[in-house]
């Protein structure tokens, strides 16, 4: 009898705790509240800290002084107008009467101090090739260290973000004072960011109110969507897609992403990956289309070149490898490999051709698979080895083929930043050791190029470049998707995912 | 108190079932409809249909055939490790036993210092240090395996040891080897024998389990853990993929278990535990 009456009791704990477990918070009285989950949760507010600065712009918080939009186009927002003086001036008009979150007026002295201070703390501050920067009356003029034609765009990177330099900023790393449509009203370290309308926005104040921004991993969005948890939900991962699918509630809103999804080749001396015929053999034997399907499950493009074509770098104009697998043989011959003894792998000198896949122990092995499978068809033998911490074989350039996944391809609106960290001599992201001279006679072009016309231009030449040499094998393009619930309308999905609320968010009625 | 007939029937039944799981395993060539490794890019995440059994996963490879080479893999394993672990465990816990004094000392602290630390972690850490792959797996597990074994025959020797049974052969003139081999572990083998069958599925499941971290076999191979783990992915698109690995892993526990326990009830019909 006791026996019975404990299991009950046991029982009914569990069910009692099932059931809590389902609400975890339940809507705020007001009306105009919504919850969200950001495409990754960043620890950190302060723009002159890091990558925080991609916090502030996700959220609507911070602003900068030129923003990219919908359109992949260079727009005012701190400022409203801007000229390139000289080689290397370049004048900025503030827009008059924008008000930060705590009533204070913007003023281009508040801009400069900004800036400076971004500058001096963040170790990207130097990307920004800044000078000096000076006030001359409504204008702040900048004058960069020599020519720098992508000068504009980096204004639109994050980091430079605008903030109340007037006010105290000992607690900037959780409650920055900014321009934006909302403001931080409560920060929970690793849990949420409780964010305010700022009622001083001077574009206008948003029609919701108060807006939670919860620490939800991407594994989990879709869940969280269903069980109403949140009402919006930036970059699900697309294999949770399936649930959310014919939810009438739930509204997929994609957009093709600038991230791009590659394998990086090892092209050092030593390593047979630095023949560019068995890299170009390897690339002939990929089918993207079914790695795309794969890898997205329906929410993702196969790309050839470096740059998805949302980012309108014209990649239609290059020429990249296709699924030919007579192609692939025939580089692979090329570059010394056929099958002498009979065994279905390639050889060369009597030995085998056998590469290693090094991929870290968490993430999914699903593409790497794919593409064993597929390069066994040419008679190349791939492991796949499963590391603990793939950063230091990457950085000792110990391996042969690196999974680079979702690699931002235009930080700060234009590419060149790109280009430069992964493919350039000495680029910080360099990891494939990649040289070649075609390529950087490229890179000098686009430190020339000022007008769009010209960058596009270059840009064009920089990915046939790099296709010819196929330093890496470039793969699929995932989409930007966000959730949405119906209650919330006019939502723009911006390609660049460090972008996300705005002041034109409205709940129906 | 059970029947002794029912006793028998319920060996009967789960031997006969793990009789057919092993033989699955080890013919897996001939009963697979597939390669396990060959897929079919038309046919990616199918649902289970004629063509294929179980369905296909993210790679259209087909859930069943992987099911048959994976119980390959991952019982064959469970059963090398189980049967090292008790071999060596129980050799040396005899030898510990019956000889006492510093061997006995040495064995049992060395037993002792492997024990300290909580099972799964050792063989976590061990596999982290070697690096992955099945050949160190299963080292790591058995360097972690046979203390228990040790401990358990040590334990049983020494209770046997000055039986006068023993003495009898001493007397007769059997010399230590005989009197191991003849008389100790004769009389501690059956005991053993439960916890050595109940030890497959629980080796069974630190093997999936490790292979869902990752850290034990490596892709492609297919092995009901890392089935999991390339499952999870897909649970709510797929879940085919997540149950077919799951319930054999469940099934076939739950059969070995049942074993150890009707060897157990055999042994000691009257219920004496």
């Amino acid at each position: 009898m006791k026996k019975r009456l404990m299991s009950l009791l046991f029982a009914g704990v569990m069910a009692c705790s099932v059931m809590g477990s389902g609400v975890t918070t339940f809507a705020a009285d007001n009306d105009s509240h919504i919850n969200l989950a950001l495409f990754t949760y960043i620890e950190g507010m302060d723009p002159a800290t890091d990558w925080c600065g991609w916090n502030l712009t996700r959220c609507g918080v911070g602003e900068t002084l030129v923003t990219v939009n919908e359109n992949m186009e260079i727009v005012g927002q701190l400022a409203d107008e801007w000229e390139q003086t000289d080689d290397t001036t370049y004048r900025f008009h503030i827009r008059q009467g924008v008000k930060f979150s705590n009533g204070t007026e913007l003023t281009p002295e508040i801009v400069k101090d900004s800036i400076q201070r971004s500058i001096d703390n963040n170790s990207r501050g130097g990307d920004l090739k800044i000078a000096s920067i000076d006030v001359d009356g409504e204008y702040v003029v900048f004058t960069t260290d020599g020519e720098y034609s992508a000068f504009v765009a980096q204004l639109t990177e994050p980091m430079t973000v605008i903030v109340d330099t007037t006010a105290d900023t000992s607690n900037y790393d959780t409650m920055p004072i900014c321009t934006g449509p909302y403001a931080v009203s409560e920060y929970v370290s690793e849990e949420k960011i409780e964010l305010v309308a700022n009622e001083n926005y001077w574009d206008g104040a948003p029609e919701i109110k108060s807006i939670t921004v919860k620490n939800i991993g991407s594994d989990t969005k879709a869940d969280a969507m269903l069980s109403g948890d949140i009402d919006l939900a930036q970059g699900p991962d697309a294999t949770s897609l399936s649930r959310v699918e014919n939810n009438d509630d739930i509204n997929i809103v994609k957009v093709t992403g600038t991230r791009e999804n590659d394998f990086e080749l090892n092209c050092r001396e030593g390593n047979p990956l630095s023949d560019k015929n068995l890299r170009l053999a390897l690339s002939y034997a990929v089918d993207r289309d079914v790695v795309a399907q794969v890898a997205g499950n329906g929410y993702s493009s196969p790309i050839g070149t470096a740059f998805p074509p949302s980012v309108g770098y014209d990649s239609d104009k290059v020429t990249a490898q296709t699924y030919d697998l007579d192609k692939a043989k025939e580089c692979l011959e090329a570059a010394g490999y056929s099958d002498t003894d009979g065994d279905g792998i390639v050889d060369k000198d009597g030995e085998n051709l056998s590469l290693t896949i090094s991929i870290s122990n968490g993430s999914s092995t699903a593409v790497s698979e794919t593409l064993q499978d597929m390069w066994k068809q040419i008679g190349v033998d791939v492991q796949i080895e499963m590391l603990e911490n793939v950063s230091d074989k990457r950085a000792a350039g110990d391996f042969d083929m690196l999974v680079s996944p979702n690699w931002q391809t235009v930080n700060a609106g234009d590419g060149q930043k790109y280009l430069m960290n992964r493919w350039s001599d000495g680029g910080s992201d360099n990891y494939s050791g990649y040289h070649s001279d075609e390529f950087q006679a490229v890179l000098d072009k686009l430190d020339a190029a000022f007008t769009q016309e010209d960058r596009v231009s270059a840009f064009v030449e920089a990915q046939q470049v790099l296709a010819d040499d196929a330093p890496a094998i470039w793969m699929y393009a995932n989409e930007n998707v966000t959730l949405v619930n119906s209650k919330i309308e006019n939502v723009t999905v911006f390609p660049i995912d460090y972008y996300l609320v705005t002041n034109k968010w409205t709940l129906a009625e | 108190m059970k029947s002794k007939k029912k006793i028998w029937i319920r060996f009967g039944i789960s031997a006969a079932f793990a009789v057919i799981f092993l033989l699955f395993a080890l013919f897996a060539g001939k009963f697979a409809p597939y390669d396990p490794l060959e897929t079919h890019y038309t046919d990616l995440l199918k649902a289970p249909c004629k063509q294929y059994l179980l369905g296909t996963d993210q790679m259209g490879r087909d859930i069943f055939s992987r099911i048959l080479y994976g119980g390959k893999t991952s019982l064959l394993i469970a059963f090398a490790v189980t049967a090292i672990i008790s071999v060596v465990g129980i050799l040396v816990g005899t030898a510990a036993g019956f000889w006492g004094g510093a061997f006995d000392a040495v064995l049992m602290r060395l037993s002792d210092m492997l024990m300290a630390f909580p099972g799964s972690i050792f063989t976590i850490a061990l596999v982290s240090f070697l690096g992955t792959g099945l050949p160190n797996l299963i080292l790591a597990m058995t360097l972690t395996g046979w203390t228990y074994y040790a401990r358990i025959s040590r334990s049983l020797v020494l209770s046997i040891k000055n039986n006068t049974y023993i003495e009898q052969a001493r007397l007769g003139g059997a010399n230590n080897f005989r009197i191991m081999t003849g008389y100790i572990i004769p009389n501690v083998m059956p005991s053993l024998l439960v916890n050595i069958t109940q030890d497959i599925g629980s080796k069974l499941l630190t093997i999936a389990g490790l292979s869902l971290l990752g850290l034990g076999s490596q892709p492609p191979t297919p092995e009901w853990g890392y089935m999991l783990s390339e499952g999870k992915d897909y649970m709510y698109s797929a879940p085919w993929m997540l149950m077919a690995p799951g319930m054999v892993i469940l099934i076939n526990v739950i059969i070995f278990n049942l074993l150890g326990d009707c060897i157990q009830d055999l042994m000691n019909p009257k219920g004496k535990k």
